[in-house]
């Protein structure tokens, strides 16, 4: 690595290395060291192609690697998910760890879905993008993006609302 | 969007930690790349090679057919054989003189 293209690569790393890592956190599903092997893969990619994506995108052409090779993993186990029983309990309104639970919760729901799901939840939510977008950063279908996320959306919903209001068991 | 949707990407966005790029990642970043780099030249190198061996391979062999005076192949044989092969007649012949005997009734 050497010259001012890696000057240039450094700066935007160190700019964007936050914001990043959050996304990749998110596409794994909390999986801190994932996310980060995950982040690391894209950004060696984004090295060898920063001669054309530099002036363009970068960071676009990062989310679309991220999320691909995210959804591409179906491989819950090698991901180091565990499917839990029972989500975190809400946190308590005067709770000082609120926040650190809230991401808890929220990362415990989001590797519960599927790669592909998660992958289209995390892109129209949390990157705001439009389904278009999403569609291209994961390379399929528009009319697929809106159901992979749709569907996501729907089962987060349920996941919530069994967390705040467990099922009674049937006698 | 409705309220859990904006609730959802509300809790997203508020989730993010600050991380910053840390000189550990850095230098893992560097190596991933270095590492690379030298996967991608083995892969040039090897590509080379097998180029070179491919050209020298066919100059040893091309020079060989040529003083040959062609491929070592054998011509195609004609359609149609040189020798005159008797066929049966398939027209019967018009002259009574040659026609088979009919044994005659008693």
């Amino acid at each position: 690595m050497g010259g001012g293209r890696a000057e240039e690569f450094d700066r935007f790393v160190t700019a964007r290395w936050s914001a990043l890592l959050h996304l990749a956190r998110l596409l794994t599903g909390g999986d801190r060291h994932r996310a980060e092997d995950l982040l690391q893969e894209a950004l060696v990619k984004l090295w060898f192609a920063w001669p054309k994506v530099a002036g363009q995108a970068p960071e676009a052409y990062v989310r679309r690697v991220l999320a691909r090779a995210a959804a591409r993993s179906a491989r819950r186990r090698w991901w180091g998910e565990h499917p839990v029983e029972r989500l975190p309990d809400p946190p308590g309104a005067a709770d000082e760890t609120a926040a650190v639970d809230e991401r808890s919760r929220l990362e415990a729901m989001l590797a519960l879905l599927p790669a592909r799901q998660r992958a289209a939840v995390v892109l129209r939510y949390y990157q705001d993008l439009p389904e278009q977008q999403v569609a291209q950063a994961l390379g399929c279908p528009v009319g697929t993006a809106r159901s992979l996320t749709a569907r996501g959306v729907a089962r987060l919903r349920r996941l919530l609302a069994d967390a705040v209001e467990p099922a009674e068991p049937v006698e | 969007m409705d309220r859990f949707e904006q609730e959802l990407a509300r809790m997203m966005r508020d989730s993010q930690e600050d991380a910053p790029f840390e000189d550990r990642h850095r230098r893992h970043l560097r190596a991933a790349v270095r590492a690379r780099q030298r996967v991608r030249a083995a892969c040039v190198a090897t590509g080379s090679v097998l180029a070179l061996a491919a050209l020298g391979a066919a100059l040893l062999v091309l020079p060989n057919v040529f003083t040959e005076g062609g491929p070592a192949s054998p011509r195609p044989r004609p359609v149609t054989s040189a020798e005159s092969v008797p066929t049966p007649p398939t027209a019967r012949p018009a002259s009574g003189a040659e026609r088979a005997p009919v044994p005659a009734r008693t």
